[in-house]
Order: C-alpha cells, then structure tokens, then sequence
C-alpha cells in the first residue's frame, strides 16, 4: 500500500514493463491459444471500440461511474456512520459493550454471503448494493475510530486538562487528532474492502459498472473485454488507494514520527 | 478560608501549598496498595521544592495530587489558601516525556492554553513570542514537536506551562529522558527561569545531584507506602553564583548536603 522508496522506484517500474512484455512474448510466440490470452493488440482494439461504442449500450464512463459511484457512497455512508460511532464507543463503555459482538460477528463476515438477503429485501437496484458496502466497511471504520480513541495518550490529557481545557476541549483539541492517525487507516482498509466487495457483487447482479461488464464479456467468452476490465478495475483500485493514502500522509504529518 | 481582621490569612502567613495529612491508596479489597501515607507538607510561595526517593514512593502521586488528577484517599491538598478539586490552569505540569501535541507546530503547542481560553492568534502572539524566544525555540515556531531534539521538545513544554502564567509549576522527572549534558543545560535554564520569575516548583526527580542544586527545599521519600522522612533546606538554589553549575556542584557544602541526602535514601530503602 506504501509508495516504495524512491531510490528503488524504478525496479517499481521496471516489474510493470516486465509484465507487458511477458504478455506480448507468450503472445507473439502462440505459447497460449489467442481465445484465452488475448494479445495486447487486441486488448486495446477493445478499449477503443467500448469507448467509442460502448458495451451492451452502456458506455465505459457509464459503467466506470456506476462502479465508482456505488463504492463511493457505500463508503461515504459507512464513515459518516462509522467514525462518529467508533468515537463514541471509545468514550462510553456501555456503548461499545452493547455493540461489540454484533460488530465482531459482521467484521470478518464475507459480505457476498448475505448480499441474496439484502437483494430479497431490497431489491436488485443500487439500494441492495450500497447497504451491503456499507455493512462491509463500517464494522472496519468503527472499530478503528474506536481504538484510535481508547489509545489516547493519557498524559496529552493531562497536559490539556493543565492548560484549562474543558471536557468539550479535551475532545476536541487532543482525543479528535489524536485518533486521527487510526481513523485514516481504518478508513483506508474499508476503501480496499469497499472496492473488492462491489465489483464481486456487480458479477452476481448488476446491469451495468465494470464488474458487471466482466461477467457479462465472460459469459460471451469475449476475454478481450474481461482482461480489460480486470486492468481498468485494478488501476482504479490502485487510484482510489493512492488518493486516500496521499489524503493521509497530508492529514497526519506526524504519523509513524511522534 | 477565614480572614483576619488585618486581611492577612489566619494559617501560616507564608503558607502557599499545602498537603494536610494526605494518603492516597489505589485499588480496593485485597489488591489495595498504599501509595501515599499521612503525608503532610507545607511550602511557601517561591520556594523550589524538590522531592527525591526510591521508586515506588509514591512521587508521582504526590504531584498528581496537586495537580489535581487524583483525589486523595483521606487528607487535602490545597494552594493559595483552594482545596484543589480537579485539574487547573493555575498549576502548570510538565512530565518526562514531553507529551507535546504533533499536529499542532511549536508556535501552536506554545500557544495551546490561551487558545483554549479563546485568545485569537493576534492576541497570544506576544505572549507566544516572549516564551519562544526565552527558551530559544523562537527560530523553529513554525516547526513541528517532531522536528525538535529532545531537550528542545522539554523546553516547549515547560513553555507550554509557563504560558498560563500557573502559580505552581509541577515537574514529574522532566530531564529524566535526556542525556547527561543536555539535562545539565536544563537545570541552569530552569534555574534561570525560576530566578527571573519568582515562581513556585515542585520537581519530582530521581537525581539527588539536580535536587540539592535547584532545591530551595528537599524532601526525602521513603518506598511504599511513601511517607516523607526528612525535608531538608538547601541553600544553593538562592545564593549567586557566578560560575558555572559544576563549580556549585563540586563545593564541600554541596558534596555534603548531597551525600546526606543520598544516605538517607539508601538507608531507607532497606536492603
């Protein structure tokens, strides 16, 4: 999830350009049949005729949208619910007691093993599909933002408590940051989970985003389009984890340095 | 309190802090453990009150109760005449390790008491500076705690005390964590400090050397339950001196008065 140090950058680099060409070798010289390796050519022919054409009458931005936009809210929803509670089950013993087994039991869960559930009682649309991400990534943001604030540094209380800070102030001033470090990383696995959770969902139901057009290319055994879609799902994984990762590093300057 | 009808305080005139007849004992059943016991200890305003003792006597907890966050077990603490009920920003603490704030820069940290108390920026900036420059630290305000050496994050948060103006300055071993010289440079800077200000300490320190040399008063502990066995003036901390520390340091009288106090030690803690 780290950038790699810049002096070895490069290898980074180099193991990328190793792949394609790996994948352009076993190509040009026929070592796989051209129906279940597509070469590299045809992968891009691909791209050009779904950005242009589209897919099944959905457009890539359509489906790249519809898949970013079911991620995004899901975990939008899962930290708008999840920090505040984490953060109050850090304060109050009673709180955290009362939801700690039901957020034991939903953690390591596989989100997939409920989603029929959710899909009887919510239907196919999107509803079924932002509550599921949202009950995979709050347990994650909870726990965090509620261990962020049980590992405060008692004697930075003090120190403020010292220095006149009320209740309220010490809240404030040293538990909200000081929890910060914690939130943010909670918050950076539950993006992780949050993205391999909707694609998997979109491959069981779904009529349009890119896992969707994933499923639908293999059932046409078009493995052009699915390899396209693996690389567009990857790099658009990778993009959201770097932004959330350089969100971080600028939030929490200190980090990894106190 | 009650007043005399002179408007002076009916309890020693000079009485400024004081701990009457306090224990402390954490835990409860079977587990209780004793930490403090009958501890009684009276100082005046501007005095430079050291204590000293093995591990285990309870120091700790002799300012942590003064500073407010523990209630004593039977007993009271009071200063300036107040039982002290809770923290307050009259009694600034300072603890080994600096427990500066990371997000906020040193200017921040420096500024962090009257920020609580709503001052703007533009209002706390001189106070801010004056402290900064005191300590030396004026060149790094824009830096963060963890851009700073050791000594340099001690002395921000001794200035992040000093800033409220607290009529006691409460020091839990706070050159315990750094090196021999570096501690040196911040006795004579505390030192300095408490010359130019007046101000009233209590320090808590393992070093009976750095005790006798900044103390106007020692106070020796015994381990478990902690109860104070002998206080003892020093008179090193009040005379001009000239020279640097390690000249006072090397002096007869203060040889003297350190070896006392470090037999007392030894004796009390038995084996």
């Amino acid at each position: 999830m780290t950038e790699a140090p810049r002096p070895y950058r490069w290898l980074s680099v180099l193991s990328v350009v190793a792949f394609f060409g790996a994948w352009y070798v076993v190509n040009a010289a026929h070592l796989a049949p051209a129906n279940l390796l597509p070469s590299m050519s045809d992968v891009w022919a691909a791209l050009l005729d779904i950005l242009h054409n589209g897919y099944r009458g959905t457009t890539l931005w359509e489906d790249a949208a519809a898949t970013l936009g079911r991620c995004l809210g899901g975990f939008a929803l899962a930290t708008l619910v999840g920090v505040p509670l984490g953060l109050w089950m850090g304060r109050s013993r009673i709180l955290a007691a009362s939801i700690d087994y039901i957020l034991q039991f939903m953690r390591p869960l596989p989100p997939l093993s409920y989603l029929i559930l959710l899909i009887l009682w919510l239907g196919t649309g999107d509803t079924s599909k932002v509550a599921l991400l949202f009950l995979a990534a709050f347990p994650t943001i909870a726990m965090a933002a509620m261990a962020g604030v049980r590992g405060v540094n008692g004697q930075r209380i003090q120190a403020a408590l010292a220095c006149g800070a009320t209740e309220a102030q010490v809240f404030r001033h040293v538990v909200l940051p000081s929890c910060l470090p914690m939130v943010m990383t909670g918050l950076r696995i539950a993006l992780a989970v949050t993205f391999s959770t909707v694609v998997a969902a979109e491959l069981m139901t779904a009529s349009n985003g890119l896992g969707w057009m994933v499923f639908s290319a293999s059932q046409f055994l078009r493995t052009d389009i699915v390899l396209l879609g693996v690389l567009i799902l990857g790099v658009l994984g990778m993009a959201l984890s770097r932004a959330l990762l350089s969100l971080d590093l600028r939030l929490v300057h200190w980090r990894g340095r106190d | 309190m009650p007043d005399a009808s002179d408007g002076r305080r009916l309890v020693t005139s000079d009485t400024f802090v004081s701990f009457a007849d306090v224990s402390v004992t954490y835990g409860s059943g079977a587990g209780r453990v004793p930490a403090l016991e009958n501890i009684s200890l009276d100082f005046a305003a501007g005095d430079f009150v050291c204590v000293v003792g093995p591990s285990g006597c309870g120091k700790t907890t002799l300012m942590q109760a003064l500073a407010g966050f523990l209630k004593p077990s039977t007993g009271t603490v009071s200063i300036d005449g107040r039982p002290v009920d809770g923290p307050g920003v009259d009694r600034g603490v300072v603890f080994q390790q600096p427990a500066l704030f990371p997000w906020l820069t040193v200017a921040g940290n420096a500024g962090f008491g009257p920020m609580l108390r709503g001052e703007s920026r533009r209002d706390r900036a001189g106070t801010v500076e004056d402290h900064l420059r005191m300590v030396g630290l004026w060149d790094f305000r824009d830096r963060y705690p963890y851009e700073l050496s050791g000594g340099m994050q001690q002395r921000l948060a001794i200035v992040r005390a000093l800033v409220n103006k607290p009529k006691i300055l409460l020091m839990d071993e706070p050159f315990g964590a750094l090196d021999a010289l570096t501690r040196e440079k911040m006795q004579e800077e505390l030192h300095a400090v408490w010359r130019r200000t007046g101000m009233t300490v209590l320090l808590i320190t393992h070093s009976v050397e750095e005790a006798v040399y900044l103390g106007t008063d020692v106070v020796v502990m015994s381990p478990r339950p902690g109860r104070i066995i002998e206080r003892i003036a020093a008179p090193f901390a009040r005379r001009e001196s000239a020279g640097c520390s390690r000249d006072t340091k090397s002096l007869p009288a203060f040889v003297a008065l350190r070896e006392r106090v470090l037999s007392l030690i030894w004796q009390t803690a038995g084996t």
